[in-house]
């Protein structure tokens, strides 16, 4: 049984108007860690998480999830987008509860586990609201409560806190990283803000004319306040800054 | 001291125009009827209009003929609306059905279905079910159209959540593509509710001995214009009652599915 | 989903309740009287209560008939709807009954209806429409294209030498007299029952052309198919005995009838109208033949002039035997 790890061998992928979205890209992302996938808007890093998560498919190369070829979305594979994307007609308990009852009743179990996701959040008194009556941070909770739902061994996200302000977006990052570290789940996060980069991930990948050009390990001893003032997390955005504006790094 | 505008004030302001608008028509109308000596076989006044209506509910002339077109339309929306509805899901679903079978479907519409009417006395006979089955014909396209356009109106990143979690097509369907166009299809619905009173009434002029439209026919044979207009009056205020009532019952779901605020 | 589900059942329920109320009324129908359906050309009016009293009169009932109503616009319905097995017996004009035999449909004329000719032609007296000839170029409303006000009207018309193509004809619908009030037409062919509700309803000083003293062929017939005629004579002879015993009701008990017609007739608000109309209609009934022979009996050679009439007006191509389709052995004795 091969280890939980996501592979990208090779991979080339295009659209009619954009024929070399990724071009030969090959990634490794190892069990058990968090990694970020870096780079500027509209460089395709959307493109590649899709890749990663099934919904597309590789027009060479392969995508590989512990060991085996991912053509369609595997169960084991969580997904939160860009926009928290509830079911407005579901309570939050039912959105949460939504990857189980899509396919058969809930047991009394996964019913707990549910309110206990919840209640971790601090979302326990907004069970049977609806999602409309959340506020957007509350409503990217829900949307992450609801990806960890099936406990994944990968959990793929797509900018999932872009829209949200600056302070919302700080507590998430702390709550997110918290919640997949408790869990083991691999975590590969797309998102264009560096410092939201080194604050949450093991690994950074920069991105960069369609493949990854650049992987940068961060260490840091507690993810915490005082790590986003410190020096090395300044080091690290500003490395990572420079790695983005270099047009020169190619794979 | 300031005049507050509240929105509730500005909305009984505004019902209230609309009756004044409409109590200075009916004076003009019976003051131009009355004033330019106009037949009653012509354009009855509304006062003779009213005294029929009262005398036709009073005595019970009306009633039988209310409950006749009342249960053709229930029964021919109920009809168009499983047409309408499962029809609109299927052609929704498999573009290959929607390819051959819309422009027939089209074609039906096109149709003046009181064209139909003596085909449809051959077929389903006399009595009300050649009415029903046109009134489920005029009623179900609004219906079958919009479950058509809500079925498709789910956006890509829903559906790319509904491809991740797993969900089979039916699943998809119902628990995503239905919920997400209900707004769509409750429109559709509201339109039926209304076509399906022209469909009933329409349907009986030729092939009923009973009910409104039978009524409009009957009153034309006996120049009884004042009570021609009478049965119109009673059919739009049945259309209306059921279009407002169907609109209830639209807010109500809304409400109830997250659409509308509570 | 439990949405649509609840939906579901409670259409499944209102499906199911509609089917059982259907089949209640079928089951109630019973098989001991045999089903008999007249296709009129009308809805079910004044004109025609002894049709419609069965429920508190049962004279259908008393000869084993179940008798149906279906109503129609005008003769030509009355046949369509006859020869489409939809009835058994159409109550129609004599125009319509000539244009299906001269496209070859196998009809028999069992019972003389209306041995008086009804039909008219009105205008305003302001128009000096005296005579057929005046109407030539005039605009003239009808009932409809299958009605008899359209057959009568083209037989006045070619009394006087002219044909359909020398004047404008316009449905009006059955509200024929609005359209005359107006003077959106010239005159409006129509029946004496009509030309008496007009008149209460203010429709003024006016000249009356009536078709009756030009050609006085019956105003409506009962015909029934061929293989009905072959098969069933026994239960066209009932018909037509009831059928016979109901119109002598209507003539002996018109106040009687005016009443019901109240209950029966969609058009049978006022029971004051109600008796001017059945009286019209009863003294249309008899005529000089059914007082000697028994109501219903039918003058062929009158009704053979008026092929012979319509044949030579071009109205139908083909010479009709009009003593081949009358059969006058199903009638009932005097």
């Amino acid at each position: 049984m091969n280890p939980q790890t996501l592979e990208f061998s090779q991979v080339s992928f295009g659209f009619d108007d954009w024929p070399h979205v990724l071009l030969n890209a090959s990634w490794h992302v190892p069990a058990g860690e968090f990694h970020c996938l870096l780079g500027r808007s509209g460089c395709g890093k959307t493109t590649l998480l899709k890749l990663a998560a099934g919904l597309l498919t590789p027009q060479s190369g392969q995508v590989l999830w512990h060991g085996e070829l991912v053509l369609q979305p595997m169960p084991d594979v969580g997904f939160v987008f860009q926009t928290p994307t509830l079911l407005h007609w579901l309570s939050v308990l039912d959105n949460v509860l939504l990857p189980i009852k899509l396919h058969r009743a809930c047991t009394p179990q996964e019913q707990q586990r549910a309110l206990d996701v919840l209640s971790q959040m601090g979302l326990a008194a907004l069970l049977h609201q609806r999602p409309s009556q959340l506020s957007g941070g509350q409503q990217s909770r829900v949307a992450i409560a609801r990806a960890l739902m099936t406990e994944p061994a990968l959990l793929l996200m797509d900018e999932p806190f872009a829209a949200l302000d600056a302070l919302t977006r700080e507590d998430l990052q702390t709550e997110l990283r918290q919640w997949v570290k408790r869990l083991g789940t691999s975590v590969v996060f797309v998102t264009h803000d560096i410092s939201e980069a080194v604050f949450l991930a093991d690994h950074v990948a920069v991105m960069n004319q369609g493949c990854i050009a650049q992987d940068v390990q961060i260490q840091a001893p507690l993810r915490d306040k005082s790590w986003r003032y410190s020096p090395p997390f300044v080091q690290h955005c500003a490395a990572l800054r420079a790695a983005l504006d270099d047009v020169s790094l190619l794979a | 001291m300031t005049k507050r505008n509240t929105p509730s004030t500005s909305k009984q302001v505004t019902l209230v125009m609309s009756a004044a608008l409409c109590v200075c028509a009916l004076i003009l109308w019976e003051w131009l009827v009355r004033a330019k000596g106009i037949s009653a076989l012509v354009l009855p006044a509304p006062s003779s209009i009213a005294l029929t209506l009262w005398q036709g509910l009073r005595s019970g002339y009306l009633w039988p003929h209310m409950l006749q077109t009342l249960a053709e339309w229930a029964a021919g929306l109920s009809l168009g609306c499983v047409l309408g509805f499962v029809g609109g899901l299927v052609l929704g679903e498999v573009s290959l059905v929607r390819q051959i079978a819309l422009p027939y479907i089209v074609t039906s519409q096109v149709v003046p279905k009181l064209a139909l009417a003596p085909l449809f006395i051959v077929w389903f006979g006399f009595g009300a079910l050649p009415t029903v089955v046109m009134t489920a014909l005029i009623c179900f396209f609004p219906l079958l159209e919009n479950t058509m356009t809500a079925v498709s109106q789910a956006d890509a990143q829903q559906l790319d959540l509904f491809r991740m979690l797993r969900a089979s097509r039916w699943a998809t369907l119902v628990q995503l593509k239905l919920p997400q166009g209900l707004p769509t299809v409750l429109t559709g619905l509201r339109m039926a509710v209304v076509l399906a009173w022209v469909g009933a009434v329409v349907g009986e002029f030729t092939t009923a001995s009973k009910g409104l439209g039978a009524l409009i026919i009957a009153a034309q044979g006996s120049m009884d214009t004042a009570l021609m207009f009478a049965v119109l009056v009673l059919i739009t205020a049945l259309g209306w009652v059921s279009y407002q009532a169907c609109g209830v019952f639209e807010r109500f779901v809304l409400r109830q599915t997250g659409f509308l605020k509570r | 989903m439990t949405f649509i589900q609840r939906v579901g059942f409670i259409l499944l329920a209102v499906m199911s309740c509609w089917g059982q109320a259907q089949a209640q009324v079928q089951a109630q129908s019973g098989n001991k009287t045999d089903k008999f359906t007249v296709a009129g050309w009308s809805k079910p009016i004044t004109e025609i209560t002894n049709l419609l009293v069965e429920e508190d009169k049962g004279f259908f009932k008393a000869k084993g008939i179940d008798l149906a109503y279906a109503p129609g616009a005008g003769g030509g319905d009355a046949l369509r709807n006859l020869l489409s097995g939809q009835a058994d017996v159409a109550f129609t004009d004599p125009g319509s009954l000539f244009a299906a035999l001269d496209k070859g449909e196998k009809l028999r004329v069992v019972y003389d209806i209306y041995p008086q000719n009804v039909f008219n032609v009105v205008s305003l007296k302001s128009a000096n429409i005296t005579k057929p000839a005046d109407l030539k170029g005039k605009r003239i409303g009808v009932y409809s294209l299958s009605s008899g006000t359209r057959q009568n009207l083209q037989v006045l018309l070619h009394q006087a030498g002219l044909s359909e193509s020398d004047v404008t004809v316009v449905v009006t619908g059955l509200l024929n007299f609005a359209p005359l009030i107006q003077g959106q037409v010239d005159a409006t062919a129509a029946t004496d029952t009509g030309l008496w509700v007009g008149r209460q309803k203010g429709l003024g000083e006016v000249n009356v052309m009536e078709v009756k003293n030009f050609l006085n062929v019956s105003s409506d017939f009962f015909v029934v198919r061929e293989d009905t005629y072959q098969q069933k004579k026994d239960l066209i002879k009932r018909f037509l005995q009831a059928y016979r015993d109901s119109a002598k009701w209507m003539m002996q008990s018109p106040q009687e009838a005016a009443d019901l017609a109240v209950k029966f007739a969609i058009d049978g608000q006022n029971p004051s109208a109600n008796l001017e109309i059945i009286k019209l209609r009863n003294a249309s009934s008899v005529s000089a033949l059914t007082q000697k022979r028994g109501l219903g009996t039918v003058d062929v050679e009158t009704l053979q002039k008026a092929a012979r009439a319509y044949k030579a007006f071009g109205l139908i191509q083909n010479d009709l035997n009009m003593s081949e389709v009358v059969r006058l052995d199903l009638l009932p004795a005097p």
